[in-house]
């Protein structure tokens, strides 16, 4: 019995611990682009919401905010068609490829962004220099680094709802693979495409490096114009941040609502 | 002819023949049972008959239509999964529609073709479900609604029934009897369950390493089966390797035993034979009016089934097998030496090439 109560407050402890852990440097983030002045007391002694309005009268908010969002809206779509596809195969007609593909997909983990960037200049110099230094280049470049997110995510969906199983049984129904696909598979696919979208979204609208070096400041996106802020004034960055934060969480509710919702779309194209 | 006529079919993973020179003729409201251990080729063959697996050679044709290379999804094979295999997304009714709604039959037939299999299979208060609200006897009903739903030219099922417990099992497998000839359809059952397929099947095919062992009605397979493997397989069989020791009257020599047979099934003086003693034929004591076989040994092993009980006798070093009612088994208790006698015509004699 005391063991029993004994876990049960370690448990409240690690589960506190993580909490604040996990929130606390939002909340200063926060709190400091609603300050007026913080420098030697615990909290801030002053609140407004100036930060904010000087950043809305930056020149290159609301460009940078469209740029990112867009960058990674596309990047979303272009790694979730490619896996979708990708996976699917895979499972239903080529599992043999199943550990090859797995491989590839940790290679941007094991490189770092940097380095991908400068192989990816170094290649696209060589094989198609039109390319270079433009919003396409590091649109295909943030779907290659985020394709990792999406790929164990609907990695793990397909398995959990055995997908050679479900194809089969589609064929034996007289489905097509795209007809399968449509009604059956994708559908269920939903918690993998939410889990894997929001990694990809976030990490595609947050990411630094790749930008800096593949387009520069020719194409700025939300990181880039921070950087540049940060020297100016801390506060609108720490606002910037909060924004920016705002919008990769909306993202995520969009598309876990959007993903939700793929169950019944295809049930009500059934009843057709 | 038969409604389904598979020649010749063959199927090999890389340097593994799973399954060779498979022949088979199934009539029109037939049902076959494809019977045999893990491993011996006997889901390969249901896959290449649905035309989710391609054959390496051979033929098969449904009605007369050569189908051997036509896609899954134009072949008309309604299948049952092991696993279910129900869309997760879709209640029972959008299941069970899921084969019309593709081929575009329009939605009052599809609604009524629905309603009459939601009534065949016992599902009606079942359609609004999602299949993680049904237990596996409801889920299995409802992959024999979705396949029939289509209104396939031939049913398969790849041991649909393994999945669940024994009671359910056994209702479930009466009522796939009772749905398939109502429906009437060819139909091709895999189980690796020698009871599931005797019940069931009209006739049954024992598969032995990718071929063909042996065919026959669940009677024939039982009783009088025509090869050791069978016989092995199927019931509980006493198989014994023994030589004819006389024609008249025949009898067999198996170490120093020698057992009277009914039939030598042709095999002559001198000739290698297996004898086939059903477990459930070996009687405690001597036969009524002194006939028949007798052999002596110790019991080491007794084990309660219910309505009979197994006991193991050493006869001899060799090990035997009877299958007494559970009234008759009591007095035996292990370590005990005991009379057991089994009549003539209990010896079955397969004659070894």
């Amino acid at each position: 019995m005391r063991t029993t109560r004994l876990g049960s407050v370690l448990g409240l402890i690690l589960s506190a611990g993580f909490i604040v852990w996990s929130i606390l440097p939002l909340v200063a983030t926060a709190l400091f682009s609603l300050s007026t002045r913080w420098v030697t007391t615990a909290l801030p002694e002053g609140l407004s919401l100036g930060s904010y309005q000087a950043m809305m009268r930056e020149a290159l908010f609301l460009p940078s905010l469209m740029r990112s969002t867009l960058l990674a809206f596309g990047t979303l779509v272009i790694v979730a068609v490619l896996c979708v596809l990708l996976l699917t195969w895979v499972h239903i007609r080529s599992p043999e490829l199943g550990p090859p593909a797995e491989l590839i997909s940790l290679i941007p983990f094991a490189l770092p962004w940097v380095v991908v960037a400068l192989a990816m200049v170094r290649f696209y110099g060589d094989v198609y220099p039109r390319i270079l230094n433009t919003p396409l280049l590091l649109l295909l470049a943030h779907g290659a680094v985020s394709m990792p997110f999406m790929y164990w995510s609907l990695d793990n969906n397909l398995r959990a709802i055995n997908a050679r199983v479900l194809y089969e049984a589609g064929a034996t129904l007289g489905a097509r693979w795209d007809q399968t696909l449509r009604y059956a598979l994708l559908p269920n696919l939903g918690p993998g495409l939410a889990t894997g979208g929001m990694l990809v979204f976030a990490s595609s609208f947050g990411e630094y490096a790749l930008s800096r070096l593949l387009v520069g400041m020719g194409w700025p996106t939300v990181p880039m114009w921070q950087a540049t802020l940060i020297n100016r004034d801390a506060r609108v960055t720490s606002a910037v941040t909060m924004v920016g934060m705002s919008v990769a969480v909306l993202a995520s509710l969009a598309i876990t609502f959007w993903a939700s919702r793929l169950r019944g779309e295809a049930a009500v194209d059934a009843n057709r | 002819m038969g409604y389904i006529e598979i020649e010749g079919l063959e199927k090999r993973f890389g340097s593994v023949t799973a399954v060779c020179d498979f022949n088979l003729e199934v009539a029109q409201g037939e049902l076959i049972a494809l019977l045999g251990p893990s491993g011996c080729g006997k889901s390969t063959t249901l896959r290449m008959i649905a035309g989710l697996d391609l054959p390496d050679g051979g033929q098969i044709r449904l009605d007369g239509q050569d189908v051997t290379c036509v896609p899954p999804h134009k072949r008309r094979a309604g299948m049952v999964f092991q696993e279910y295999a129900l869309f997760p997304n879709m209640t029972v009714a959008e299941n069970i529609q899921f084969g019309p709604m593709i081929a575009g039959v329009p939605v009052p037939e599809r609604v009524k073709r629905m309603t009459e299999l939601a009534e065949l299979t016992a599902l009606q208060e079942t359609l609004q479900r999602y299949p993680h609200q049904l237990s596996g006897g409801q889920r299995q009903r409802v992959a024999l609604a979705r396949a029939l739903a289509t209104q396939p030219r031939v049913l398969l099922l790849d041991e649909p029934l393994s999945a669940l417990d024994a009671p359910i099992r056994q209702s479930l497998r009466a009522e796939i009897r009772r749905i398939q000839q109502q429906v009437h359809i060819a139909t091709i059952y895999v189980t690796h369950d020698q009871e599931e397929a005797l019940a069931l099947a009209d006739r049954v095919v024992v598969m032995e390493a990718g071929r063909i062992c042996e065919v026959g009605t669940p009677v024939q397979i039982y009783q009088r089966p025509r090869s050791a493997f069978a016989a092995a397989f199927v019931g509980s069989n006493n198989i014994l390797e023994g030589i004819v020791e006389s024609d008249q009257p025949p009898a067999v020599r198996y170490g120093e035993l020698i057992f009277r047979c009914a039939s030598l099934n042709g095999a002559k003086e001198g000739a290698q034979v297996t004898v086939v003693i059903p477990a459930e034929n070996l009687h405690l004591g001597p036969q009524p009016a002194g006939q028949g076989n007798v052999i002596t040994g110790v019991v080491t092993l007794k084990t309660f089934h219910g309505p009979f009980t197994r006991i193991e006798i050493s006869v001899a070093g060799q090990r035997w097998i009877a299958l007494l009612s559970s009234s008759a088994a009591a007095p035996c208790s292990v370590g005990q030496i005991v009379s057991l006698s089994f009549p003539e015509e209990s010896c079955h004699v397969i004659h070894r090439s």
